[in-house]
């Protein structure tokens, strides 16, 4: 019997410790779940854009498709043309 | 009384009358009374104890059995659980999401200072009622000071320290794109329900508890909604147009990447929206897409094989008789015309002729299985019926072009999309990888379709097509415009063009609309390595210009995005 008790007091001390330590993880979760909600709206392209020209005074242009190589095959075409003149 | 006292005398213990000295007979049986009590009290606190002891043994032997208890944590103030699931895009991006607000409420009961107490409502809320307030302070009921507070409403009335002033926490959605999803998203009510779009439609399963990891993963692309957003607002200015919708879909699969319509508003804001300008133009709004339905007549009579694209259709007049209806084209075309041309050029009285050898009853199954007639099928309560009809006299010829009927822009897309996936029924869908093992019917054959594409292809690159506008390099840009006027005012033009095109082996449609627009006057097309200025007021100069602005900037996305590419070609960085 005195040793159900005495483990039983350790048991509850550790399950103490167990549910302060969730606490803080629910915590953690809670600000997680607001954090990624604020960085989903301040990532959203309409804030960026916004940022952008607040911050800077570049002008960022659209890529043109002609601009990327899709695959191997036309990137090397491409730099043949290149060397070739 | 007396017989009483007198029995009282009389001691029960006096056995004899030998001679004893009283007082210590007395004393000596006090001694044994109390000893007896003594006795008593011992067994009764031996018996207390030996109980207590039995209890505690007891505890300790229950307890011992009993399951830890660290699963008590559900339940803790701390553990948020959200009432609804998330809602996400194609890419993972956060469209909606769950989170914990507040109402501030009042208990006048915990006001000392009244006075004092408005005034500094005053400073945190100057537009509050003043008498309201007052008239509610004196009934001394619980009530709302405002409902739905922001975060800096709420550290503002926290400040004033005030006990009376009670934060009631409630759920409530947020969307952090506001405006860039308002007809798709929709909104929930106070008791977290969905009222309207996505919200609404899916309601059980994003307040199924079950789902709370399984965020609904929609079809749409944030990036490519945006750009096309952009590009529809400029072109609301440009063309002054009173209203604008895109459609951006799979040809594939129906999936649609990009839906707007214009003019949007803020879903995280609640107002009471009535007028019709604010429907959602691609599902709910129904229209008269004039020319459109050319592709519809050509497709018909080229599976049929009535025709073939290089048929010769001769007598095409001015104008025709048809009862007592006159139907005319935009402009004078030659006399004698090819299918192909036909199309390429829109010409209505060629389609007419077409039509006729279609004849109204297989025209109208064709119609029925591109399910241009009946409700559009998608996951919103938002949508529209077509206007219903009788197949009259003149009807079929009116319908070959596209006039005296009317569909929603979503069913025209959708029907096209059938038309040029190589014959295979579509039917549009908003959630992510719903239409991947779903069996298609097919409406024409896969030799037909091709030959629609290769005539839809010349209406942009041909020199008398009415798209040239949208040849955008790199995208083999191939569509249909269509003209048409408000059914009560002529003078209001519906402009829409439905594209296609291809970006890494995979194929788009992509549906423009224009309500009303206007000619602009100061806007300087390049029209066939042209500079020339806005003189007309067709499809093809405004509608088809805005498409080709939103080609050529959601094609590199699309491009990028596309699995095949990044898989295949795309090198990664590996260290």
């Amino acid at each position: 019997m005195f040793c159900t008790s005495i483990i039983k007091n350790k048991t509850r001390a550790i399950e103490k410790n167990i549910i302060s330590y969730e606490i803080k993880i629910s915590k953690l979760d809670k600000e997680l779940y607001e954090s990624q909600l604020d960085y989903y709206y301040l990532t959203s392209p309409k804030l960026l854009q916004e940022k952008i020209s607040f911050l800077t005074s570049d002008y960022y242009q659209y890529m043109n498709i002609s601009k990327i190589y899709l695959d191997y095959k036309s990137f090397i075409e491409d730099q043949k043309k290149i060397t070739k003149k | 009384m007396r017989k009483k006292k007198k029995e009282k005398k009389f001691h029960a213990n006096q056995h004899s009358f030998f001679f004893e000295d009283y007082l210590s007979t007395n004393q000596k049986f006090k001694k044994e009374k109390n000893f007896i009590i003594n006795e008593d009290r011992i067994y009764i606190l031996f018996f207390s104890f030996f109980s207590l002891i039995l209890i505690f043994s007891l505890k300790i032997v229950f307890i011992s059995f009993q399951s830890p208890i660290h699963n008590e944590r559900t339940n803790h103030i701390y553990n948020f659980n959200p009432v609804r699931t998330d809602i996400v895009d194609r890419n993972g991006i956060l469209l909606s999401r769950s989170v914990t607000a507040y109402h501030a409420a009042v208990k006048p009961n915990l006001i000392k200072d009244k006075k004092k107490f408005l005034v500094k409502i005053k400073l945190v809320f100057p537009k509050t009622d003043s008498k309201n307030l007052i008239k509610n302070l004196n009934q001394k009921k619980y009530f709302y000071l405002k409902k739905r507070l922001t975060d800096t409403e709420r550290e503002k009335l926290w400040k004033l320290g005030e006990k009376g002033i009670i934060f009631e926490p409630f759920q409530t959605r947020v969307y952090p794109h506001s405006d860039l999803y308002s007809h798709i998203i929709g909104q929930t009510d106070f008791d977290n329900f969905g009222i309207s779009g996505v919200e609404n439609y899916y309601d059980n399963y994003l307040r199924n508890k079950k789902n709370l990891a399984k965020p609904l993963q929609l079809s749409l692309d944030t990036n490519i909604q945006y750009l096309v957003k952009n590009e529809l607002d400029d072109a609301l200015k440009i063309f002054k147009a009173q209203g604008a919708a895109s459609l951006l879909m799979d040809t594939e699969n129906g999936e649609i990447l990009s839906l707007v319509s214009l003019p949007d508003f803020n879903i995280n804001k609640r107002t009471d929206l009535r007028d019709k300008v604010f429907m959602n133009k691609i599902t709910k709004g129904v229209f008269e897409l004039g020319s459109i339905f050319k592709t519809f007549t050509i497709a018909l009579a080229l599976d049929e094989n009535l025709v073939d694209q290089n048929t010769i259709i001769n007598d095409i007049t001015t104008d025709i008789k048809c009862s007592v209806h006159k139907i005319s084209d935009i402009k004078k075309f030659p006399e004698s015309m090819t299918v192909e041309d036909i199309l390429i050029q829109s010409s209505n009285i060629g389609t007419i002729k077409i039509a006729r050898k279609i004849g109204e009853e297989k025209y109208k199954k064709f119609l029925n299985k591109l399910n241009l007639l009946k409700s559009p099928e998608i996951e919103l309560d938002e949508i529209g019926n077509p206007l219903p009809f009788e197949w009259n006299k003149c009807k079929l010829e009116t319908v070959s072009f596209g006039h005296g009927i009317t569909t929603t822009p979503l069913q025209a897309a959708t029907a096209y999309a059938s038309l040029i996936n190589g014959g295979k029924l579509l039917s549009p869908t908003l959630v992510k990888d719903k239409n991947n093992n779903l069996k298609t019917n097919q409406i024409i054959s896969k030799e037909t379709s091709q030959k629609i594409k290769k005539i839809l292809r010349k209406v942009v690159t041909d020199e008398n097509g009415t798209a040239s506008l949208a040849n955008i390099y790199g995208y083999n840009v191939s569509g249909k415009t269509g003209t048409s006027q408000y059914y009560n005012d002529e003078n209001k033009n519906i402009n829409t063009f439905i594209s296609f095109f291809s970006v890494s082996n995979k194929n788009y449609i992509l549906l423009v609309m224009l309500d009303n627009p206007q000619i602009a006057k100061n806007l300087t097309y390049n029209y066939r390595g042209l500079k020339i200025k806005g003189t007309r007021n067709e499809a093809g100069w405004n509608a088809v210009y805005t498409s080709g602005k939103i080609i050529e900037k959601i094609g590199p996305i699309l491009a990028i995005n596309n699995k095949e590419v990044l898989n295949h070609h795309v090198v990664k960085k590996t260290n």
